[in-house]
């Protein structure tokens, strides 16, 4: 073993407590490193699972591919597996009460496809004949229609057309275009074209997993595919699936093209899934890594500021080494290699421990926080699991690497640059001039000649002062800097969370009119477990306002082109809330308003809701009345039909003005909004409503009950046994369940970071501490020598820490509030926050800081004052 | 035939607004195997001499050749290596690597060369210098007497052209500083080592062939006492 290796093995060894401490220090912070791309590897594992989970489980799909030519794709390198459709073609489904899905789409799957699409049979059995089909159960729940396993039905099966026009050809639609076809208009231009009928005898329901992506036009009803009984003429689909997803496997997808003889239209990449391969650029993954970085950057910078005083100490002790092997004859590289070997040797022990504690780390964290990424991915998530990747991990040892020999790097140059004659005569403590050991006259006054002494002691090494300065306040300021953000994270969150008093709503999303549509939400309103609930009816209107009754800030603001409107004498679409007598009264009565009579003939009697609308204004959104409308003023409003077409004008009559909405809601908008609210009854009986009804205005359902997730799926049950078409429910108690997961889960990660990092600097402070109290152990001697009690010393060395500490916290406390501040500018934008100190964090500061540095010292100064003086006199060699 | 020659060398320290000359215009030449003791009071300058010859100290001005070699010429690893070959440099206190053994503070220079040992030399030296019993000690096993002995067997161990020892006994009892100053005159003899020992007893110095007494920085008497 070369000679250096050996003495730096041995000096580690002699100074078992240091390099115990400094091993603790380097494996907290490769843990960390190894933690981040671990995390990322897991998260982005997760969001490929929960792809395929959504988009099926293929990489390249080719369509309408000769059945003879399937052997080729079969046989391809790339190729791990594939999966076999036929399209059929579609059928209409008039009863259908969805409003986009009015078709059913019929195709033929062999069963690795039901596995690929994740197609799963609820109900009966798989079809088996030419006659026989599995029919989608979202048929029943979406589109009303209900068919049972046994029922034979009758189909016409033809093709949806885009009919010819000067420009272009004939076009028949795929199950690719998911929507109705429509021209630049808006209007549906698509027709079907019958080829067909058919008789089927259902045999199953089944779940059509990713097939029936919310917006497509079809349902899904699936014929058998057997690969084996296929004309080598037969057209069909192929998904494929790759052994191994890289580059090589996309382009050689493109070669495959040509050898098919099929064009690139028929070839279509799984885009979704394989942008999580950094096969396709994609901007999520962009901003994932960038975060990434951004960590990374942010813990090396904070270990290597904490793990470089650890080297530093290391060289200020060994210089008097180095000075003797200078002496004999050491060159510059040989005494530089000695610091860089400490670290290398400090990293062969440490980063192994720290890649498996940091795995171990995070696998335990991601086990304990899985419950809470429920409803946050999605509202059927894929579980999170830990993934070991070894680019992670290999990765993790370099950044280490680099952040060990960074941290070495300027004590090693240090080292390489002691020369003997320092280290013979130890000049470093003649070269000090008494100016840099000056202290004021008031320290001794205050207290006492041991404290003059001790700050003296600081001053007499500044440089290793300043680096432990500098370390305990880079602990203090990222503490503070993620407190805060914590703090005002929280308190933006808060504006969303308010509880509110109907979590849950329900809307009639289908092709029912508003009767049925009001019949089916009262049935809903009466399912068990409701406490309280309200329907509304709203409908659009538009009204006329006075110039001088739009705020001037609204009218005379240009620049936001939405805003330019409400200057001229366009009239003004506004809202009306429409309630049920009872209702209505419930609401009255939460605002202190007393019942309003409903029998006027001329006008509806209606209640403005006084919300304020946020102006930009001086970068912060200021809250301002946008309308001047005042109690007993009637107002002309014309019904809005489709299309800007207006129904008859009616008459309504503001009879008071209330602070909340129906839902107990304050009302905020960014765009300038008023909304009133009245009795159903009394506005129908005004203004009969147009015949085609569910073109004026939309009925929905709020409600409230004691678990909200199970009146959820009380609702959903009651979709798949009623024909009701689809419901839209949205179940704000779990949006919001997520929202706090979500900061439990931030919380935990920055938290958790910042106690790591401080951490480091405890083991940090505790080092420097030991050691310099350690290196001076002579020192202390002769000070007791010339009659100094042991008191006394402990005393000196007691406010030499303090000092430290209270310098430290007086930088760091400085610092973090600065930076707390300009954290609090950049969020508070759009949120009125008032400048807030995270107190708490500043307590914990200040406690810990104290603690650390107050144990640390009273077990160094019980160590110094035990030596025997005569001993550490005659310590020569060190 | 000659194997030091000084020549001009002048060292000055800024204190505050004074300069202090510690060699003020010293010349002078050391034959090969010759044994020099240099003696002088306290801050008359001879420590500082003898660091400006092991190359471990700069002159203000003036040149330092050993074996022809002006050693300020060289670069500073240069001048490491020229070091760990050609000097060798005994300490008062002595100097060791606390965490190495005996047999590898002896031989730090070769092991820092890169050399191999040469087993019969090493034995021969530390027979010399009676260390061969305690090769497994670490340095605070052992007594000043034999520390210092550790330090004397890494000063020959490369066979130096020169070996400066600065007040090699300055620590010690009158028994080892009399079994030093044998020891230092035994591998003078021995092995023709040329030695340069600073000392400010003139009793021990009494013991070289040639003394050159050094006040207030410049050299006062230089005088051959055995041929």
């Amino acid at each position: 073993m070369n000679i250096i290796t050996k003495l730096t093995l041995r000096y580690l060894k002699e100074n078992r407590q240091r390099t115990f401490t400094t091993i603790i220090g380097v494996v907290i912070s490769v843990a960390m490193i190894v933690a981040v791309p671990t995390l990322l590897a897991s998260m982005i594992d997760l969001a490929r699972r929960q792809t395929v989970k959504e988009n099926g489980d293929w990489h390249v799909s080719y369509s309408l591919v000769l059945a003879k030519d399937l052997e080729l794709i079969r046989k391809d390198e790339s190729t791990s597996s594939i999966a076999l459709s036929q399209p059929i073609g579609f059928s209409p489904l008039e009863e259908s009460l969805s409003y986009n899905k009015t078709m059913i789409y019929f195709t033929r799957m062999d069963e690795k496809a039901m596995n690929t699409y994740h197609v799963a049979l609820v109900e009966g059995r798989l079809p088996e004949a030419e006659n026989e089909i599995a029919w989608s159960s979202s048929i029943a729940s979406e589109g009303g229609v209900i068919q049972k396993v046994g029922d034979e039905i009758e189909v016409v099966i033809g093709d949806r057309i885009v009919p010819a026009d000067e420009k272009n050809p004939e076009r028949v639609l795929s199950r690719e275009d998911y929507t109705a076809y429509s021209d630049n208009t808006g209007e549906v231009v698509e027709v079907f074209r019958p080829r067909e009928t058919h008789k089927f005898l259902i045999t199953g329901i089944i779940d059509p997993g990713t097939l029936e992506n919310y917006p497509a036009i079809g349902f899904l009803a699936m014929q058998y595919l057997d690969a084996d009984h296929l004309e080598p003429t037969d057209l069909v689909d192929v998904a494929v699936k790759w052994k191994q997803i890289d580059n090589g496997a996309n382009k050689n997808a493109n070669r495959l093209l040509t050898k098919l003889k099929i064009n690139a239209e028929q070839i279509d990449f799984n885009h979704s899934l394989l942008r999580y391969y950094g096969i396709l650029s994609d901007r999520n993954m962009a901003i994932l890594y960038g975060v990434g970085t951004i960590l990374l950057v942010l813990i090396i910078v904070g270990s290597v500021a904490l793990i470089y005083n650890a080297f530093a100490i290391s060289v200020v002790e060994r210089s008097r080494q180095f000075g003797i092997l200078s002496s004999v004859g050491a060159t510059r590289f040989q005494k530089r290699s000695a610091i860089l070997q400490e670290a290398f040797l400090i990293g062969l022990i440490a980063i192994p421990i720290g890649l498996a504690a940091g795995t171990a780390g995070i696998g335990l964290t991601m086990r304990f926080l899985e419950p809470l990424f429920e409803g946050v991915v999605g509202t059927s998530s894929e579980p999170l699991r830990l993934v070991f990747s070894p680019g992670a991990l290999v990765t993790s040892v370099i950044i280490a690497l680099i952040t060990l020999l960074v941290s070495a790097w300027i004590p090693s140059k240090h080292a390489g640059s002691v020369t003997p004659i320092e280290s013979i005569r130890m000049t470093q403590d003649l070269r000090i001039k008494p100016k840099d050991v000056n202290t004021s006259d008031l320290t001794r006054h205050l207290f006492g000649f041991e404290a003059e002494l001790g700050l003296k002691n600081l001053k007499r090494n500044r440089k290793r002062y300043s680096v432990i300065i500098f370390s305990l306040v880079i602990s203090i300021v990222l503490f503070l800097a993620v407190s805060s953000f914590t703090i005002y994270g929280d308190k933006a969150a808060d504006h969303y969370a308010k509880e509110l008093k109907y979590p849950v709503w329900v809307r009639v999303h289908s092709d029912v009119n508003v009767e049925k549509q009001v019949q089916i939400l009262s049935e809903i309103a009466r399912l068990e477990g409701v406490t309280d609930s309200m329907l509304i009816k709203t409908v659009p209107l538009d009204i006329q306002l006075e110039p001088e009754q739009i705020n001037p800030v609204i009218r005379n603001t240009r620049q936001p082109e939405e805003y330019a409107e409400f200057g001229g004498n366009t009239p003004i679409a506004f809202a009306i809330q429409l309630l049920g007598q009872a209702d209505f009264d419930k609401f009255l009565a939460a605002n202190k308003i007393s019942e309003l009579p409903q029998n006027d003939q001329e006008a509806v009697p209606v209640v403005l809701i006084n919300s304020k609308t946020l102006l930009m204004s001086k970068d912060k959104y200021q809250p301002i009345d946008p309308f001047f409308v005042e109690r007993g003023e009637t107002l002309e409003a014309a019904v809005h039909l489709r299309d800007g077409i207006t129904e008859d004008k009616v008459k309504l009559k503001i009879a008071a003005i209330a602070a909340e909405m129906p839902n107990g809601d304050v009302g905020f908008d960014l765009s300038p909004h008023m909304l009133l609210v009245g009795v159903r009854e009394t506005f129908d009986r005004l203004a009969p409503p147009a015949a085609d009804e569910r073109s004026i205005g939309w009925v929905y359902l709020q409600m409230n009950a004691a678990d909200t997730s199970k009146l959820t799926n009380d609702i959903l049950a009651y979709q798949n046994t009623h024909p009701v078409g689809g419901l839209m429910i949205q179940d704000i108690n779990a949006y919001q369940r997520a929202e706090r997961n979500i900061k439990v889960i931030t919380k935990v990660f920055s938290y958790g970071f910042v106690i790591l990092i401080t951490l480091v600097g405890i083991a940090n402070i505790y080092n420097t501490v030991m050691t310099s109290v350690a290196q001076r152990k002579q020192e202390f001697a002769m000070l007791r020598a010339v009659g100094m009690t042991s008191e006394g010393l402990k005393k000196m060395i007691r406010y030499e820490s303090l000092f430290y500490g209270f310098r430290a916290l007086t930088i760091g406390l400085l610092v973090g509030t600065g930076i707390n501040y300009l954290l609090f500018r950049q969020i508070s934008e759009g949120f009125r926050l008032k400048f807030q100190l995270p107190w708490l964090a500043i307590l914990i500061v200040i406690v810990v800081m104290m603690a650390t540095v107050g144990l640390t010292t009273l077990s160094a100064s019980n160590n110094a004052s035990k030596d025997s003086i005569v001993e550490a006199l005659k310590n020569e060699n060190y | 035939m000659e194997i030091l020659r000084v020549e001009h060398l002048t060292k000055t320290y800024q204190q505050g607004e004074t300069t202090i000359a510690a060699l003020n215009d010293v010349s002078f030449s050391v034959e090969k195997g010759e044994f020099v003791a240099v003696i002088g009071p306290s801050g008359s300058g001879k420590s500082t001499l003898l660091h400006i010859i092991g190359g471990v100290d700069k002159p203000t001005s003036g040149k330092v050749f050993i074996d022809d070699v002006d050693i300020f010429k060289l670069k500073e690893s240069s001048l490491a290596i020229f070091r760990r070959r050609q000097v060798g440099l005994i300490y008062q206190f002595y100097n060791l690597i606390p965490v190495l053994t005996v047999e590898e503070n002896v031989t730090l220079p070769l092991l820092l060369d890169g050399r191999k040992v040469d087993e019969d030399q090493l034995g021969d030296v530390l027979t010399t210098l009676n260390l061969n019993d305690r090769l497994g000690h670490l340095p605070n096993q052992l007594s000043g007497g034999q520390q210092q002995r550790v330090s004397i067997s890494r000063a020959l161990i490369t066979r130096p052209a020169i070996v400066l020892a600065d007040e090699p006994t300055g620590n010690l009892d009158s028994q080892s500083t009399a079994e030093i100053v044998e020891l230092l005159s035994l591998s003078n003899q021995k092995y023709k080592q040329t030695l340069i020992m600073v000392t400010h007893n003139e009793r021990i110095a009494l013991q070289a062939d040639r003394i050159i007494a050094i006040v207030d920085g410049k050299i006062s008497r230089d005088e051959v006492i055995r041929k």
